[in-house]
């Protein structure tokens, strides 16, 4: 499992590796039900505190991306799509919306914006694109 | 909760008319690695000595594992393990003499460790101690330390004069440490750089104060650095968020860091006050929070 931390940009490290764990579940680069690495793997393999790994982990069970299993590690959620249609619709209503103003402001019209949304959903069905690391 | 290993309340150490530590509040649990940050005279070593034992407090108390370190004997003190800049083994024992030596003295001694780290360090067969280069006499003392196997390790500076790969193994083992989750590290150095991605608490001090104590990520979380291209008052900023460096660069410039920025209250901030919409937030490294925090050339506002 490749990630990559910018351990400088002031970002936390939290934020980088979680986004990155939920990019790697959505496009299917993690199957459900694999095995995350073991919490000194992960440090060890990334260089980061295991108490920073803990967290890690713990924002992404509670975020319902993993489950963690007692004594056996992390493993990705069987179904991440545990919540109903209109529920995840709700989740995600917030972050569209504030990509849709950013998007407005900049000019762009509905159909430069149905464009992007297409296009930014099959370069992730396709697994092509890297998450991008550094925006913030 | 893990074990506490280190815990003073209160500490205080003066030196004359000199307070060199004032009051430290400090905790520090088994598998946690702190970073006890500070300028130059911050009152960084003078804690240390306290630690260590080898300097009696004015004030406040100090528990070192379960005990007054000034009061420990020589089995509860083998338990922490210590390596500090200007340290030094006799001349004229090899490492691997040295070695030799420790592990007789250690009874918890990793000697796979030891040889494993003999090779990263390319310490196997160098001369006589007093011969090394200044690089190669931190590797044995860093070596010495880590394989003492103890349950804290105190380290003060201990990577000046590291190469760049010699810094890699230390981190590495460091962080292999920290896994065990028995021990605790006690890690004071200047490279930030190394601290922002190993430690998992900071505590910085000035003039012999805490300033800020918690969690490494918490804090990245709040803390920006923010451009006003308008004029703001200390007041305006300060009831929405906690300043803690407030600075009118220009007639129409104000540069303020907070430590608990948060998108939603700053859009409530903006709408309150035209011309703020487009402020620039930056996000902060270790390093700026650093410099930020212990600058002495500006008004500091006080810390909350």
């Amino acid at each position: 499992m490749y990630i990559h931390i910018d351990y400088n940009s002031g970002k936390p490290i939290l934020h980088q590796a979680v986004e990155q764990i939920k990019w790697q579940v959505v496009s299917g680069k993690l199957l459900p039900g694999s095995k995350l690495p073991s919490i000194r793997e992960m440090s060890r393999t990334l260089q980061i505190n295991p108490t920073t790994v803990v967290r890690i982990y713990k924002e992404l069970a509670h975020q319902g991306v993993i489950v963690l299993r007692q004594g056996q590690g992390a493993f990705v959620s069987e179904s991440s799509q545990k919540q109903s249609k209109p529920e995840a619709v709700e989740a995600i209503r917030d972050s569209v919306r504030a990509a849709l103003v950013e998007g407005l402001r900049l000019g762009l019209e509905k159909d430069d914006l149905d464009t992007l949304m297409n296009e930014e959903y099959h370069k992730i069905k396709a697994n092509q694109d890297e998450p991008d690391n550094h925006s913030d | 909760m893990n074990r506490t290993i280190i815990q003073t309340e209160q500490l205080t150490k003066r030196f004359g008319e000199k307070i060199a530590v004032d009051g430290l509040d400090l905790r520090v649990e088994a598998g946690s690695i702190l970073g006890f940050l500070g300028a130059n005279g911050a009152g960084k070593t003078t804690t240390i000595r306290m630690l260590m034992g080898h300097l009696h407090p004015t004030g406040g108390t100090v528990e070192v594992l379960g005990s007054d370190p000034w009061q420990q004997n020589q089995s509860q003190r083998q338990k922490t393990a210590y390596v500090s800049e200007n340290m030094d083994i006799p001349g004229y024992l090899t490492p691997a003499a040295a070695i030799k030596l420790n592990r007789r003295f250690y009874p918890d001694w990793d000697q796979a460790l030891a040889e494993k780290l003999l090779e990263e360090f390319e310490l196997r067969s160098v001369g006589a101690y007093r011969s090394l280069s200044k690089g190669q006499k931190r590797k044995t003392c860093i070596l010495l330390a880590l394989c003492q196997n103890a349950e804290l390790l105190i380290m003060d500076e201990p990577a000046s004069g590291l190469d760049v790969t010699a810094r890699r193994t230390f981190i590495r083992q460091v962080l292999e440490i920290a896994c065990n989750e028995g021990t605790a590290v006690f890690l004071s150095s200047h490279l930030l750089s190394d601290l922002e991605r190993t430690v998992d608490r900071v505590t910085l001090l000035d003039e012999g104060r805490l300033i800020l104590n918690g969690h490494l990520e918490d804090f990245k979380v709040g803390i920006r650095k923010i451009h006003f291209d308008v004029p703001v008052s200390l007041e305006q900023i300060a009831e929405q968020f906690k300043v803690i460096r407030y600075k009118k660069a220009s007639e129409v410039e104000t540069v303020v860091t907070v430590l608990d920025y948060d998108e939603q209250r700053f859009d409530a901030f903006a709408a309150e006050h035209s011309g703020t919409e487009n402020a620039r937030c930056y996000p902060m490294n270790l390093e700026d929070m650093f410099v930020e925090l212990t600058r002495k050339s500006e008004a500091k506002v006080q810390l909350p």
